[in-house]
């Protein structure tokens, strides 16, 4: 395999991991804010950054940034590197079933 | 003659709620023909992918829009939330809605991500059997997600639509 389509699937194998870290964020923001009180708490307030849709509209926000935050440093830390795409791909799939867990709601009551 | 308002229904946020349940099917149906494409190995099926990815990107962010805007209506004084704690209902929304409104927002990344490595692979995804292995499970999580979103929507406008 030639030394370009390495290059291509190391810039593919960070977006996963991105959206990864990404999702990670979003489900993180949303445990915070049901273990202080959900949409009536501190982190839940603060989080509302539209009436009508509450804590969800700044849960989306902060899921947003981390996903193209993460991209963008993740890019220019990796940039025309070769990497070890398994590695990013086990680690992708870890971080999309911490975050399924982490929003899913018998889980959360646990906490 | 087909009764549009007894399909849709005629209240404020009944177009944007069939918008945003459309756009959640096609998405549904975009993943699933896209793992065709994934499995054929020629250039055709390659270029229905790309073609797939962008139609992935675009249903499910107007799919997010749309429910964002629906949402409004659901948590508003006379909406669906309060319906459903009046009606000794509420665990639809501790766990039905809790789930499905973050549940559908992964598809969102998954679709960017799949349209990112068909397009960043292209010439060369048919040498890379890493590119096409990848993006078939993401498109397998991403059917996932998207039938789970699908269904609980279903089971919450089937006890109470916006």
């Amino acid at each position: 395999m030639s030394a370009d389509i390495k290059i291509k699937q190391a810039k593919c194998a960070v977006a996963f991991l991105a959206s990864g870290i990404g999702l990670l964020g979003l489900s993180l923001s949303h445990m915070l804010a049901d273990i202080t009180g959900g949409s009536g708490g501190p982190v839940g307030k603060a989080l509302t950054f539209h009436a009508g849709i509450g804590p969800f509209s700044g849960k989306q926000t902060v899921g947003l940034i981390t996903w193209f935050l993460a991209w963008f440093i993740l890019s220019k830390l990796f940039s025309g590197q070769e990497v070890q795409e398994r590695t990013f791909i086990i680690w992708t799939v870890i971080l999309y079933a911490l975050a399924t867990l982490l929003v899913f709601p018998p889980f959360l009551s646990l906490l | 003659m087909l009764d549009y308002f007894k399909l849709i229904g005629s209240g404020p946020y009944d177009f944007s709620a069939a918008l945003h349940g459309l756009f959640g099917f096609l998405l549904f149906g975009v993943f699933i023909w896209a793992v065709e494409a994934v499995n054929n190995k020629s250039p055709e099926a390659f270029e229905r992918l790309k073609k797939g990815s962008i139609a992935m990107v675009i249903f499910s962010f107007l799919s997010i829009a749309y429910g964002n805007a629906i949402y409004i209506a659901y948590r508003a004084k006379d909406g669906v939330q309060p319906w459903l704690r009046a009606n000794d209902m509420y665990y639809y929304h501790t766990l039905g809605m809790e789930l499905k409104e973050f549940i559908a927002l992964f598809t969102f990344p998954l679709a960017v991500v799949i349209a990112y490595v068909v397009f960043t692979m292209s010439e060369d995804w048919f040498e890379s059997t890493w590119a096409r292995n990848t993006v078939r499970i993401a498109l397998y999580a991403a059917i996932l997600y998207t039938f789970i979103a699908l269904g609980l929507g279903a089971m919450i406008t089937k006890a109470k639509a916006v």
